[in-house]
């Protein structure tokens, strides 16, 4: 079931009414019948998976638990590690390695069939799984007491609003909440409704508008030189943002209105000074995933200088990985993994430079600067994330500036080329107006919190702000397209 | 905020969002449904002003391909885009009620007839427009959303998305209207002859040989893609059958032309299983036409469907066999 369908319309208010009127010892029962229902809608038989999942790590926590020998619990840790990881692999990734294999093989002059596997890729299987692993480590390590009542531990896999695109959850954030008698409480609700509103309209009116012109170029980027793939890939920046952190702000929000806290998943990424402040604002829950899981484990930055690089490179590679079974996000990943080692290494130099320069008096243009070039930083990398093929994602970044300039000074040129966008004019104006004003909410709310912001405002300026938002969503989105990170 | 502020609150709000969609969906029914053509179709098929013959029912094949304006005013083109076999069937059911004077219903027996992307599109709205809510429900079946999803927008049209994007898009034309006094002209439209028309008339060899392969491809995929038999699909043609049985009349199937580069990527699907199921039906003929225009592929304007010139020449085509057939069937 997606947010965005007649489907999760009725659903949602349907599940959130009968969760307040049920007493509180029904609702982790009721609420895990509703998760599996929203996951089985998409798949059914694909609940199986999650169901097994969630066995082998519910087992596994509570075996660790009992266990005193820590080369045990360690055992124990690989097992419910290969599981989880390995449904992940051949759902996810078998079909990647095993033609990958078969390029090198070819290359090495090698004949062989490899094996393809005719799956369909369950939908959240990276979210679901990896909010398993932090579980079972996180029992592993003693930071977390495991959970006895499997009802519940189905429910902290399972839960709905998170399920199928994140954020991806921490037992210690979710799992005693589901304890928790949340009452109905009006300010409470009316916030995660208006989240959510926000949401919709990042994601129908604003991503997948954007998404018109940029499905047009990435179709089928060889028709296009300069300009077109310049506002593409830009639009292309705004529009993964709008479609992932609205989704994220719809699961949030409809946490929200039954009672639960989740954590937040983006502050403002492209209000970032650098690839370093960017994955603290973008994609948080898995960015602080990896921080914990993988990059502190593999020493951090309390390593020598070449030991650190080469931890920022697994982590950002792997994370390539997470994101899609293909070589462009592997590249995607790596490229985010090379700004960040090649930003510590010049971190000296670039404070020295903006110094001598004199930029350090002019704090708010120093800031642009820095925001500017962070976002030119990660458009190019986004070039692999949105491009069928490496080979058109090389060849758009290689035609970024063909004919630029004659497409910037004549005007009829230029017409025409925005008109190949399969934009109309309006369309496109909106496009732009969009982007600004999400930036301008984005500037608005950078010391509060939105819905506190909106709370000093007098009713009829935040009503005719909702009433906007509502008819926006109805009247100027786009309805049916699914979320871009459902198929991770 | 205390609950009882909170309903307060919130039945203000609903009121204010209930006044702004009724003055949207006032606009929507005075200005924005004068331009429907399936609407103006469904008035002109309640009122036909000749006996009716033979009927033409289906999708756009059959919508665009044939020309009323030359087959005669006992012909009658009952076909509208996206039509898919229940529909067909409540159509039918309708008219033979309507007129007595009906002897052949002539249906299409394209390769997608029975495939998902047809059965998929389960809003039946649009035809409650034409038959009762039960007959509807007889033939789409017991899918709760899509119930919901059709009664919802039959009586509050603006409830469906596609409905609000052509409210938008009048509007704007309107507001467009108001400074430059025109009001551009539909690319579909209904025309003199009471027959859906193409106001552009394009020409599918114009493309380059490279992108008419891929737009072959791509229509295949999309309409033969796997189940391409779907069993409420099945059990629409068997009620078609049915009805032509109690008013007794006869069905023709006709396949309709389909360029190469189309049939080329159809063959790859398994359209083999819909033909040997369809020719277990007792049609009174079977007319293929697919490949009538296999030399001439300058007279489709895409993949699957003529244009002007091909349609004029076809519906020729069409009244020469279907003649014969009324003469001696």
């Amino acid at each position: 079931m997606f947010f965005n369908s007649l489907h999760f319309l009725l659903f949602f208010p349907l599940v959130s009414a009968a969760y307040f009127l049920l007493p509180h010892r029904l609702r982790w029962v009721f609420l895990l019948l509703a998760s599996y229902y929203f996951y089985m809608a998409w798949q059914p038989a694909y609940a199986l998976l999650i169901l097994f999942t969630t066995a082998v790590s519910y087992g596994t926590a509570l075996l660790m638990a009992r266990e005193k020998r820590q080369e045990h619990r360690r055992w124990y840790l690989l097992g419910a590690l290969v599981v989880c990881l390995g449904i992940l692999g051949i759902f996810k990734y078998f079909n990647f390695f095993s033609t990958s294999l078969q390029s090198v093989s070819a290359f090495l002059g090698v004949s062989w069939d490899s094996p393809f596997l005719h799956l369909l890729l369950p939908i959240g299987v990276s979210f679901y799984t990896f909010q398993t692993l932090s579980y079972v480590i996180d029992v592993y390590r003693g930071v977390q007491v495991p959970e006895r009542h499997f009802g519940i531990y189905a429910l902290y896999v399972s839960f709905f609003p998170q399920l199928v695109a994140g954020p991806i959850e921490r037992p210690g954030n979710l799992l005693p909440q589901f304890r928790e008698r949340f009452s109905f409480e009006p300010g409470r609700v009316t916030d995660g409704l208006k989240l959510m509103l926000w949401g919709f309209f990042k994601k129908v009116v604003i991503a997948d508008n954007l998404a018109v012109a940029v499905d047009t170029v990435y179709g089928d980027p060889t028709r296009f030189t300069g300009l077109p793939l310049i506002v593409a890939t830009v639009f292309f920046a705004f529009q993964i943002y709008c479609d992932f952190s609205g989704y994220s702000d719809i699961a949030i929000g409809s946490a929200q209105v039954m009672g639960f806290k989740l954590v937040d998943n983006f502050n403002r990424p492209y209000a970032a000074r650098s690839i370093a402040d960017f994955w603290r604002r973008w994609h948080i829950s898995l960015s602080s995933w990896f921080r914990d899981y993988v990059y502190i484990p593999l020493g951090g930055n309390r390593v020598p200088p070449l030991r650190h690089g080469l931890n920022v490179l697994i982590v950002f590679l792997l994370s390539g990985l997470w994101h899609g079974a293909a070589w462009t996000f592997v590249v995607w990943g790596g490229l985010h993994g090379v700004y960040l080692v090649v930003g510590n290494l010049t971190h000296s130099l670039r404070a020295q430079t903006a110094s001598a320069l004199g930029l350090t008096r002019f704090p708010h243009i120093l800031a642009l600067w820095q925001i500017a070039c962070t976002f030119l930083l990660v458009s190019v990398s986004w070039v692999f994330f949105r491009a069928a093929s490496f080979g058109d994602a090389l060849y758009i970044l290689s035609h970024f500036t063909t004919d630029l300039w004659a497409q910037l000074t004549h005007f009829s040129l230029l017409k025409e080329v925005l008109g190949n966008l399969s934009m109309s004019k309006t369309l496109f104006i909106g496009a732009l107006l969009s982007i600004i004003f999400l930036e301008e909410m984005h500037r608005l709310q950078r010391h509060e919190g939105m819905r506190h912001m909106f709370r000093r405002q007098p009713v009829w300026l935040r009503w005719s702000v909702f009433y906007f938002l509502l008819f926006a969503v109805l009247f100027a989105g786009r309805w049916g397209s699914q979320f871009i990170y459902f198929q991770f | 905020m205390s609950i009882r502020r909170f309903i307060l609150l919130a039945v203000f709000f609903l009121l204010g969002f209930a006044a702004l969609f009724g003055a949207c969906s006032v606009y929507y029914f005075l200005r924005v449904r004068q331009t429907d053509i399936y609407l103006e179709q469904i008035a002109y098929l309640k009122d036909v002003p000749a006996d009716p013959v033979v009927v033409f029912f289906g999708d756009s094949h059959p919508a665009m391909d044939i020309r009323t304006s030359v087959l005669g005013p006992e012909y009658l083109n009952a076909a509208y885009p996206s039509d898919n076999l229940r529909e067909v069937a409540l159509k039918a059911q309708e008219l033979l009620v309507l007129y007595p004077s009906i002897h052949f219903l002539v249906v299409p027996i394209d390769d997608h007839v029975f495939g998902a992307y047809r059965t998929e599109d389960r809003n039946f709205s649009g035809i409650l427009h034409f038959v009762s809510l039960r007959d509807a429900l007889r033939l789409y079946g017991f899918h709760p959303l899509a119930i919901v999803e059709s009664v919802a927008t039959y009586l509050v049209p603006l409830a469906h998305p596609e409905h609000r994007q052509e409210f938008v898009r009048i509007f704007k034309q309107d507001v467009a209207a108001l400074f430059t006094g025109e009001i551009p002209e539909r690319e579909l439209f209904w025309d003199e002859h009471c027959q859906l028309s193409l106001r552009s008339d394009k020409v599918w060899t114009d493309l380059p040989q490279e992108k008419r392969d891929e737009l072959g491809k791509g229509r295949a995929e999309l309409q033969l893609r796997e189940p391409i038999i779907n069993e409420e699909l099945v059990e629409a043609l068997d009620a078609l059958f049915l009805i032509a049985e109690e008013h007794g009349v006869d069905v023709v199937g006709v396949r309709y032309p389909m360029t190469p580069a189309y049939q080329r990527h159809a063959a790859s699907h398994h359209i083999s299983a819909v033909r040997d199921l369809l020719y277990t039906y007792p049609f009174i003929a079977l007319l293929d036409y697919e490949q009538l225009f296999d030399e001439q592929r300058d007279l489709f304007q895409d993949e699957d469907h003529l244009n002007a010139s091909g349609a004029l020449l076809f519906s020729r085509r069409v009244r020469e066999d279907l003649q014969s057939l009324l003469v001696e069937p």
